[in-house]
């Protein structure tokens, strides 16, 4: 009933949208290049005004792993490492990076000694030490915190010991304190003087430095942190970022002004305001009245905005996302058992009619699984499963399942959501068409799919996959590799395994890289996903706000990574 | 009278107890837990999750030790929002719900019967069926086609007030109300829906003591227009608008989930339906009974008041 209602309401909203934007296009803004060029405001007008789909979980690095928690650990922590417009990893708090040249890493590749820059501070005036990142990591890992991103370290000693020692649901443990203090400190992170930390590893991990790079692995302080779970609100936050929280008004808004002890690059702006906004329309119409300055386009406005000589259209960035949406067919579920049943689904559908109709030009047609924009990226992958009708017909006879005869019934199951249930009805339809088999479309709560999709349950739906960080290994091994953790493919290739053990044991970056192309076009001539297209952001910024960058890695607020480096430029009249 | 409300009270905790009971239930008994998601974790950190939200209990034993607590007043700590007590969260947003509510409530009143009257004394003519159309408009568009409407009009196009918030910090009344031009938007389309019921009531009472004797005889002996109908006109009138006026109050404190999704408004509603969607189930059971506490309590009012009003009750 509510969600009728809704659907009702996001139609009304699209017709208003339409609407809105047809008065717009009588008084809008000119010139636009967000480039920096301008001079900039006074301190009073440095003020960016930004959205939040909701109430963000938490702050807490260690904690955080929604794209609205991650967005705003950027600004308010600061980690040994980031990322660079174009990805690469480069220092932050770091004082250079570690090679095996300048000793930061060992010749065996698994000691990684990094030196803090020395005037690296918290937002209260204490300098930040090695023993605060210390203390971070064992925090990250410590099984009572049960922080989200804990497995992602466990290739460093001890971390899988630790995190585990309370064990399983079927199998759980009680350790006592002594023994968990112990496990503790026989963790691989320790300092080795006030400004130097040591990681040491189980094996080498050329990606170890994109692990660092990750929100989880910034500082957070322990006298900060023990004052208890509220440590995160305004009064009492303390970190180290070029800004600081100055303002949480729960489920309202927050609000971040300069971090008065940052080392590195000053920001201009004097104060960002993040509103906590449900409703995508709600959001596009406060970015109409003035009252934010960047805001992602709702699918129902993209078309109008991406036309040329719309008044919103000099202030348009299309970002590709560093994801890709497939098809994940149970390869252990009949009738997906069977590669060509798999490669004619795959083959089927019309992914330019999907990205343009269903999706109003909010992605770019894919069939290969890592997506452009990073290492790995290979755009001849796939080729063969481009939409031919008769071809994926053909798959299908050869299959044995001439027009879907006598295969077993299909299933999509699907998250319940408006663009979930458009997406629906055109695959339904293109099925029909393409392939003359009729599916079923089973739409469920955002848990239960969780539920269905982990435990492998479902017979085949559509899911994306977002970069944590821009590297082959987070997109191919826990994936695809015989009974991996994420892999809901259910794909089984002894070969592919065999490449990934292979490639994890690399440490020559184009030979990895040459090992992960290799299993990546195995893994897709396999038909184990089919991969359909690569989302794109639509974002709107004000002509006023300059040099805001927008990378494929943003979380939820497109320009995270550098809103310090963003500014209000003075008006022209 | 002091038997009948002990009787009632002890009927009170035996229905919020039945509620909390039946919500465990159903709670637990839907598929899908708190910590499935699109990505799997390692069955470690499942147990670790599990240990720290006290889940690894037997459901009997998480029943009983919720219960325990919540004599206590503590409903424990939410999954979902940075471990902070759900009681807080749900007072911090029935606080926002009640307040707009109560506006919403009092320019309903004030628009309502103004238009009511307004309708009755021009009966059958012009005016009536303007008071009339207006009314049925209001009470036929929904709340959200209302809200985006004049947001549309009046915040995005004439820029005369804010698209979204509620910011108490630097309001009309501080802590408590937010800007006017924050206000005016959510309490008017929450208003709309009650303000042309009260209206269609307030007109068709009115127009029925209009037609009563003592109306005439009130005129016959010289009263004016004015205080034949406020003395004597809608003083009748007023008992089945107050009537409704009960239940449309108690509806609007505690629910304007549209309205606030419309305008970002930080109230209850929201943190409710997110609870479920994330089986979040310390907020689910402290919202639910909350709810339930706050309708049982009226109930229990308007009960004893019957009581006071009519002996008989008290006795059955």
């Amino acid at each position: 009933m509510e969600i009728r209602r809704l659907v009702t309401a996001r139609w009304f909203a699209t017709a208003l949208a339409v609407l809105g934007l047809a008065l717009a296009a009588c008084s809008g803004d000119k010139d636009s290049s967000n480039s920096g060029s301008a001079s900039k405001a006074p301190p009073e007008q440095q003020v960016l005004k930004l959205r939040l789909q909701g109430e963000p979980k938490t702050i807490d690095p260690q904690l955080s792993n929604q794209a609205a928690e991650v967005t705003l650990t950027r600004p308010l922590f600061a980690g040994l490492f980031t990322y660079n417009e174009k990805l690469e990893v480069v220092p932050n708090l770091a004082q250079e990076m570690p090679s095996v040249a300048n000793g930061g890493i060992s010749p065996d590749g698994t000691t990684y000694t990094v030196k803090i820059k020395p005037d690296s501070k918290w937002s209260d005036g204490k300098a930040v030490t090695a023993q605060d990142f210390v203390y971070s990591m064992q925090r990250a890992i410590d099984p009572k915190l049960a922080g989200p991103y804990a497995s992602f370290f466990y290739g460093i000693n001890g971390a899988a010991a630790y995190n585990s020692a309370l064990g399983t649901p079927d199998q759980p443990k009680t350790p006592s304190d002594a023994e968990l203090a112990t496990l503790r400190a026989s963790l691989g992170v320790s300092a080795k003087d006030g400004s130097t930390v040591v990681y040491k590893l189980t094996q080498p991990n050329p990606s170890f430095l994109n692990m660092l790079a990750l929100w989880t692995a910034f500082p957070v302080r322990q006298d900060v942190v023990e004052k208890g779970p509220t440590w995160t609100e305004a009064e009492t936050h303390v970190g180290n970022g070029p800004f600081k929280l100055a303002q949480w008004s729960h489920n309202e808004k927050m609000v971040l002004v300069p971090n008065p002890n940052w080392a590195g690059e000053k920001p201009s702006l004097q104060r960002i305001e993040i509103y906590f906004i449900a409703d995508d329309f709600a959001a596009y119409q406060a970015y109409q009245a003035g009252e934010l300055d960047v805001v992602t386009v709702p699918p129902a406005a993209i078309k109008e905005v991406a036309t040329p000589g719309h008044p919103y259209h000099d202030q348009l960035t299309i970002e590709p996302n560093l994801a890709t949406f497939a098809l994940f067919m149970n390869n252990k579920m009949a009738p997906f058992d069977n590669e060509k049943v798999r490669k004619a689904f795959g083959t089927a559908i019309d992914r330019k009619a999907y990205v343009d109709g269903v999706l109003q030009g909010g992605g770019v047609p894919a069939t290969s699984w890592i997506p452009p924009g990073m290492p790995g990226y290979n755009d001849k992958l796939g080729s063969q499963y481009n939409f031919d009708s008769a071809k994926a017909k053909q798959l299908l006879a050869d299959a044995g399942y001439a027009n879907g005869q006598g295969m077993p019934k299909v299933t999509f199951t699907m998250v319940n959501s408006d663009t979930n249930r458009l997406v629906g009805q055109f695959v339904q339809a293109q099925l029909k068409q393409n392939l003359g088999v009729e599916v079923d479309f089973n739409y469920v709560e955002g848990r239960e799919y969780g539920r269905v999709f982990t435990q492998n349950l479902h017979q085949v739906t559509i899911q994306r996959w977002s970069a944590d960080w821009p590297y082959p290994d987070n997109w191919l091994p826990d994936l695809f590799s015989s009974g991996a953790l994420n892999n809901h493919a259910a794909y089984s290739n002894s070969k592919f395994d065999g490449l990934m053990l292979k490639a994890a044991a690399e440490t020559e970056n184009a030979r990895r890289l040459g090992l992960y192309d290799e299993a990546h076009k195995l893994m897709i001539d396999d038909a184990g996903i089919v991969p359909l297209y690569n989302p794109v952001t639509y974002v709107l910024v004000k002509p006023k706000v300059q040099n805001y960058i927008i990378t494929g890695l943003d979380g939820y607020i497109k320009g995270d990574l550098n809103f310090h480096k963003a500014f209000i430029a003075a008006s022209s009249n | 009278m002091a038997a009948y409300t002990a009787r009632r009270l002890l009927w009170l905790c035996l229905t919020l107890l039945f509620i909390s009971l039946v919500t465990f239930v159903l709670m637990h008994s839907v598929k899908g837990g708190p910590w499935d998601d699109e990505r799997s974790v390692p069955p470690q950190q499942v147990e670790n999750l599990n240990r720290k939200y006290g889940l690894d209990q037997p459901l009997w034993r998480q029943y009983t030790l919720f219960l325990g607590n919540a004599l206590q007043g503590d409903l424990g700590l939410s999954f979902q929002r940075q471990d902070r007590a759900v009681s807080e969260i749900i007072l911090s947003g029935f606080k926002v719900t009640a307040v707009l509510g109560l506006m919403a409530f009092a320019l309903a009143t004030v628009l309502g019967v103004t238009l009511g009257v307004f309708s009755a004394l021009h009966r059958n003519r012009l005016p009536d069926y303007g008071g009339v159309f207006v009314a049925t408009l209001g009470a036929a568009v929904p709340a959200f086609v209302l809200g985006i409407f004049l947001k549309s009009v009046f915040a995005v196009e004439l820029g005369w007030f804010s698209t979204f918030g509620w910011d108490t910090h630097a309001g009309v009344v501080s802590g408590w109300l937010p800007r006017w031009d924050q206000m005016a938007l959510p309490v008017v389309t929450l208003a709309a829906l009650p303000a042309a019921y009260l209206a269609r009531i307030t007109r068709a009472s009115l127009l029925d003591v209009l037609r009563q004797d003592y109306m005439r005889t009130a005129r016959a002996k010289g009263l004016g227009n004015g205080a034949v109908l406020f003395n004597h006109g809608l003083r009748n009138a007023a008992i089945p608008i107050l009537t409704l006026a009960g239940p449309i109050l108690a509806a609007l404190v505690t629910g304007s989930f549209i309205v606030e999704q419309v305008f970002s408004v930080p109230g209850i509603g929201g943190a409710f339906v997110k609870s479920v969607t994330d089986r979040d189930y310390g907020m689910i059971m402290g919202t639910t009974l909350f709810y339930a506490l706050v309708v049982v309590i009226a109930n229990l009012a308007v009960d004893i008041s019957y009581a006071y009003v009519d002996p008989r009750v008290r006795y059955r």
